[in-house]
């Protein structure tokens, strides 16, 4: 299957969770280093349960379509499953295979989520390379 | 047009491959023709040895082709001697050598430097890195919505009298737009100011004199101008790098070393600190002198023909806006634009899967981006061995992209 899939393009087109939301209890941006792509994420998390989650941001139709998807999947689970979300699940939440060069744009929603999580903890936020260390394993 | 490029297309391997796509990212890197890979590969297989050491035949002849290279260099720019080149692993690295050595040892807190809104990243972190470290101050620049540097701005911080340098490159990776470097390197020499020109695209495109510019510093990379990878070279002013201190500690760079202290070599082996890229040298000769050999006003001709072709194609594609100049003859070397709806990722991402490289991102420019007001731009840049064709061929494929995004 092509990286252009329907799909992704319907997502691309039709971003879901692309606003802000109310009484956020966190707010993270990423961005991508090598294109200035951008995601900032937004989470009201309570009773460790995802209850609502926003996006805003620009980019390519992989990383647009990648948080729009991503948000769509874990609005309503709980923290501890959305802290556990690999880049092996993001990759089968894209569902369409990834070469090298596309690598970031579709992991940055995910490193956008991860981080977010990591500080609403006040933990240490993750690096690229720490990202796509997972993704080897 | 006198070029043949049937005649040049023929001395690059990479274009006799069967299926070879269309290759427009000559700016990021050029591909290399068979002389530069050939002088390379003669000289690792046969005469090979490090520079500078033995007292054996092998090694001598290695120190005449190394020494030679510079001489090429010196000749290439049109530089008064050979100690005036330095050999680098690029153009970063001769830039950053201008700010780790000269600037740390001159600037003080409150001096400034002038950099362009064209620049790229390499010749403004240095400089911000230097900021920080020293609280030097960084004056920009501006440029008008065509890409031209605004002279006024850059009168009015001469006029402040603590600006020490200005770095302006001398062809933009991203507008393909010229600033009159000479004009500028006149106008900061009456202000008390050095110039430093990053020459990385201006290189391979058309002629350079140091001598005529009168600037101080001019650095470039080895692989834009059809050479290898891994070397690149700093001019610099013989009575400026005397007074520089060393960038590297190493082997080379010494005329002797003791328990409590060294004497740093002259220049330019103060700063050629460890082995330098000897075989790299070796191609980047080759390379020069294929340039030199074709003539700069069949090269500029066709790359002028090359440039008005990809203004009238793109064009002609609705929604699709060129940043910068209006008009081809503004442009050398590379056009970026944008098209509406579209980001320049995807868009080169389907323009590969039909054969077509062309870079898309901020090309390590993102505060020109910033003033420009997008994120990411595509790129299309020009080189010898690229044909109208090509170019024609690419309207047609942008189209098709587009469908694909938006259908």
């Amino acid at each position: 299957m092509d990286l252009y899939a329907e799909h992704i393009l319907e997502h691309h087109r039709h971003p879901r969770h692309k606003s802000p939301i109310a009484n956020r209890t966190i707010e993270h941006a990423e961005n991508n280093p090598a294109c200035g792509d951008t995601l900032a994420l937004e989470l009201k998390i309570k009773k460790g349960k995802i209850e609502a989650a926003g996006w805003n941001g620009s980019g390519c139709a992989l990383s647009q379509a990648g948080i729009s998807m991503l948000l769509e999947k874990i609005t309503g689970m709980s923290v501890s499953d959305v802290e556990k979300f690999s880049p092996k699940d993001m990759r089968s939440l894209l569902g369409v295979p990834l070469t090298t060069r596309r690598l970031q744009c579709a992991f940055l929603p995910l490193l956008a989520l991860h981080n977010a999580l990591r500080k609403s903890k006040g933990g240490q936020t993750e690096t690229w390379p720490e990202l796509l260390d997972q993704d080897q394993e | 047009m006198a070029l043949d490029s049937a005649v040049i297309r023929r001395q690059f391997p990479f274009l006799q491959e069967r299926k070879h796509p269309v290759y427009l990212d000559s700016a990021a890197s050029a591909q290399k023709p068979d002389c530069v890979l050939q002088a390379m590969d003669t000289f690792t297989r046969t005469r090979y040895a490090n520079v500078h050491r033995g007292l054996y035949a092998l090694s001598e002849q290695a120190t005449d082709l190394f020494e030679q290279s510079r001489n090429t260099v010196r000749t290439f720019l049109r530089a008064r001697h050979a100690d005036e080149i330095v050999f680098t692993k690029s153009t970063t690295e001769a830039l950053n050598l201008i700010a780790r050595s000269w600037g740390h040892a001159t600037l003080r807190k409150g001096d400034a430097v002038a950099l362009t809104i064209l620049e790229h990243h390499s010749a403004i972190v240095p400089w911000l890195q230097l900021k920080e470290e020293k609280g030097i101050e960084i004056v920009w620049i501006g440029i008008d919505d065509q890409g031209n540097v605004q002279r006024e701005e850059l009168t009015r911080a001469l006029g402040k009298g603590n600006v020490r340098l200005v770095s302006v490159t001398g062809l933009s990776n991203v507008l393909g737009v010229r600033p009159p470097v000479g004009e500028i390197a006149a106008e900061a020499r009456r202000a008390g100011a050095l110039v430093a020109v990053d020459a990385a695209q201006w290189i391979g495109h058309h002629p350079i004199s140091v001598r005529e510019l009168d600037c101080d510093f001019l650095a470039f990379s080895g692989h834009k101008p059809y050479g290898p990878t891994g070397i690149g070279a700093l001019y610099a002013k013989r009575e400026l790098l005397r007074s520089m201190p060393p960038f590297l500690g190493g082997g080379m760079m010494i005329r002797e070393v003791h328990r409590n202290g060294f004497t740093p070599a002259d220049a330019p082996q103060k700063f050629e600190a460890g082995t330098p890229p000897v075989t790299e040298a070796v191609g980047l000769k080759a390379a020069l002198e294929w340039l030199e050999a074709i003539g700069w006003n069949d090269i500029e001709s066709h790359e002028a023909h090359l440039m008005r072709v990809a203004f009238d194609t793109l064009r002609t594609i609705p929604g699709l806006r060129i940043l910068g100049p209006k008009t081809p003859d503004g442009a050398s070397g590379c056009v970026s634009f944008v098209v509406e709806g579209t980001h320049p990722h995807d868009l080169t991402d389907l323009l590969g899967q039909q054969g077509f490289c062309l870079r898309a991102g901020h090309h390590c420019a993102q505060p020109l981006h910033e003033r420009l007001g997008i994120p990411a731009s595509v790129r299309l840049s020009v080189a010898l061995y690229n044909t109208e064709e090509e170019i024609r061929a690419l309207g047609p494929a942008i189209a098709r992209a587009r469908s694909v995004l938006s259908k």
